[in-house]
């Protein structure tokens, strides 16, 4: 079966054989294992042996690895094609902003319609004593805000929606 | 075992240096009794305490910054000293006056010397007439003409400072005459809403320097020594990341002339105990930026360098005992860093990380310490500061040191909250730090340091992902199901993709 594997803003084609894996046209014999009890994996590839920690995440894995955190989404080739045959349902769809944190809404920083660049501050959040601001990782339009100043969010509230620019 | 300074001790503090003065206590034969609020039961230094008292809810202000509760948990429990640790009431002049009053020790200093250090410009003064170089800069200004004469006299760039702050507040540096006034007026603002004090003065701002500062210790017999230098240069807002001991830029005559000025700053106050004077350091010169009353996170660094126990040198100092020793000649013994573990997510503009760490394996072998609160199990919450660990290591120079604590990072695992351990194994890789080329403005001149994963170990994490994926497949139990228990994954990854650039954003820094 193929995968795209995305992460870190590489999308990588990995194909399983009999004895591994394909990627980049090289064959690699490659097994993992799991440390009992643990998020703890052995992954070899030949002789080499590659210490990890994974994790299952909504669309893919969360990995720890040489000691960096690498969220990757993973889809096989037939959701990967049914996607690219209907882009307008991806990229212009909303999308939510979801509270990475418990603590307090301090301000919001913009409003319902509004553009807002890469970058721009959407919502403060107080937590441990500090000021926390969440900012647009891409361009967007804010479609609707959920949170409301001076009430408290829990991990994953939802804080606002997004519409994502075409292209 | 000696006689213990003390038979039983109360440790007014919580994580990683409450785990560290009930250390000292154990080593020394002292009882330790450990306060906790209700959030921190089962923590780390409650269980390694021999005695513990509930203080109150998880608020700080109801529990460890209530002076009241710590005093009364001290008389209920018989114990005769107060450690303060660092934060809370440290450097609370009030909270050590009350604790001698109640008829107990405090390990710190005088309550005169930590007021005298605590006001800013009073420090100033007090250091100037000590012969100790400061900053060159004004007293407190009452008005705009009184601040252009004293900028005229000074020099632009120039900065702009709470007479009663820290911690950036009330601070703007300011780059000519005409930006002044408006500058000075948000200051005063920004200073009487932060301190309820609106005094400000001025001192001209130095470009890129190195914060440098020198450990001291005193006893009650007028001997004042120092150990040395720690840098800590690299900073975020103000907060110290990583430390190091012997500063690259430090020799031996030069550590002669910081350590003897900062003996003297701790003289012209009346010190005792543990203390460190802070510097900032730029083209050969160094200036007193203030005076840390109280034990520093980043002792460890001076420890292993030295072979000196600061905390229990603290606890039998305060107990009336005179140093007894000399500092030897042959200081700093190789090279000791310390990396500070925050649960914090170094690729998400460091927001704070909460949550039950599910797995917890520290490093070991030749040469590494953990000073640690944290443990498996222990759920981490957002009352406190987030600190959770310090990973410190003793080389035979800086290069062995470094590779030392590169090592340590990769072999570093904790699971459930995201920790700062990848920024810090970014820095052991990056030429300048290598280099010794470092200033206070090390992380915003490095905005490169969290890029994304390079390709090698994107391929394996790919690889294992999709040999998982067909495991979770063909499994009949699916993975999902486990991982229901696990919502922090699920929503930093949905904040992470949120993040509405394309599904792409993953483990992406904006």
């Amino acid at each position: 079966m193929k995968y795209y594997v995305t992460g870190a803003g590489e999308t990588l084609l990995v194909e399983t054989t009999e004895t591994g894996v394909r990627i980049a046209d090289r064959e690699l014999d490659a097994h993992i294992d799991t440390v009992a009890g643990s998020t703890r994996r052995h992954l070899r590839i030949g002789e080499r042996g590659i210490p990890l920690a994974a994790r299952r995440a909504d669309d893919g894995w969360v990995m720890e690895i040489g000691g960096r955190v690498v969220g990757l989404a993973i889809e096989d080739e037939r959701t990967h094609a049914i996607r690219e045959l209907a882009p307008g349902l991806g990229a212009g769809a909303p999308r939510e902003v979801r509270a990475p944190m418990a603590g307090l809404v301090l301000r919001l920083e913009v409003s319902e319609g509004q553009h807002v660049d890469s970058g721009t501050a959407l919502i403060v959040i107080e937590a441990m004593k500090m000021e926390n601001e969440l900012r647009a990782q891409g361009p967007g339009t804010v479609a609707s805000i959920a949170a409301k100043e001076g009430t408290t969010v829990n991990p994953g509230d939802l804080l606002l929606t997004f519409a994502t620019e075409e292209g | 075992m000696n006689q213990p300074p003390f038979p039983r001790l109360l440790v007014a503090n919580r994580g990683e240096i409450a785990v560290r003065v009930i250390r000292a206590c154990r080593e020394l034969g002292i009882e330790s009794v450990a306060v906790y609020s209700e959030p921190d039961r089962l923590a780390p230094h409650v269980l390694q305490a021999d005695l513990s008292v509930p203080i109150g809810p998880a608020r700080a202000t109801e529990s460890y910054l209530d002076g009241g509760k710590l005093i009364a948990a001290a008389r209920q429990t018989n114990a005769e000293a107060i450690h303060p640790g660092y934060g809370f009431l440290a450097e609370n002049p009030d909270f050590a006056r009350a604790v001698g009053e109640a008829g107990l020790v405090f390990i710190g200093p005088p309550p005169e010397a930590i007021a005298a250090m605590g006001d800013k410009t009073r420090a100033r003064t007090l250091m100037q007439d000590a012969g100790v170089p400061v900053v060159p800069g004004s007293d407190a200004v009452t008005g705009g003409q009184d601040a252009a004469a004293a900028a005229r006299d000074i020099g632009f760039p120039l900065m702009l400072k709470a007479a009663a702050g820290g911690g950036g507040k009330g601070m703007r540096i300011v780059r000519a005459l005409d930006e002044l006034e408006p500058a000075l007026n948000r200051a005063r603002s920004e200073a009487e809403q932060a301190f309820g004090d609106p005094r400000v003065y001025l001192e001209r701002f130095l470009e890129r320097p190195r914060h440098i500062e020198i450990q001291v210790l005193a006893d009650g017999f007028g001997t004042v020594v120092h150990l040395g230098e720690r840098e800590c240069s690299i900073q975020r807002r103000h907060q110290k990341l990583i430390e190091e001991s012997p500063s690259p830029v430090v020799d031996e005559a030069l550590r002669e002339r910081m350590g003897r000025v900062a003996i003297e700053a701790a003289r012209a106050v009346g010190y005792q105990g543990a203390g460190t004077v802070e510097f900032l350091f730029v083209d050969g010169e160094f200036y007193f930026l203030e005076m840390n009353t109280r034990i520093q996170v980043e002792h460890p660094v001076t420890e292993l360098v030295t072979g000196v126990d600061l905390v229990q040198e603290q606890i039998r100092v305060a107990a009336g005992s005179p140093l007894g020793w000399e500092p030897d000649p042959g200081w700093p013994l190789g090279h000791a860093i310390e990396c500070r573990i925050g649960g914090e997510d170094p690729f998400n503009g460091f927001l704070p990380s909460a949550g039950r760490i599910t797995e917890l394996e520290a490093p070991a072998g030749p040469g590494v310490r953990w000073d640690s609160g944290i443990s498996a199990g222990y759920e981490v919450g957002l009352h406190y500061d987030p600190l959770l660990a310090k990973l410190v290591v003793h080389g035979a120079d800086r290069l062995q040191a470094i590779n030392r604590m590169r090592r340590s990072l990769e072999e570093l695992h904790v699971a459930g909250i995201i920790t700062t351990q990848s920024f810090h194994l970014a820095v052991m890789e990056e030429p300048d730090f290598l280099a010794g080329r470092l200033s206070i403005e090390y992380v915003d001149d490095h905005p490169d340091l969290l890029r994304d994963a390079d390709l090698p170990l994107l391929e394996a994490a790919a690889i294992a992902a999709v040999l998982l994926e067909e495991e979770r497949r063909d499994t009949p139990r699916p993975e999902s199901a486990r991982t229901d228990g696990r919502p922090r994954v699920r929503q930093l990854s949905g904040w992470q993709r949120a993040g509405v650039t394309d599904g792409a954003g993953w483990g992406r820094r904006s």
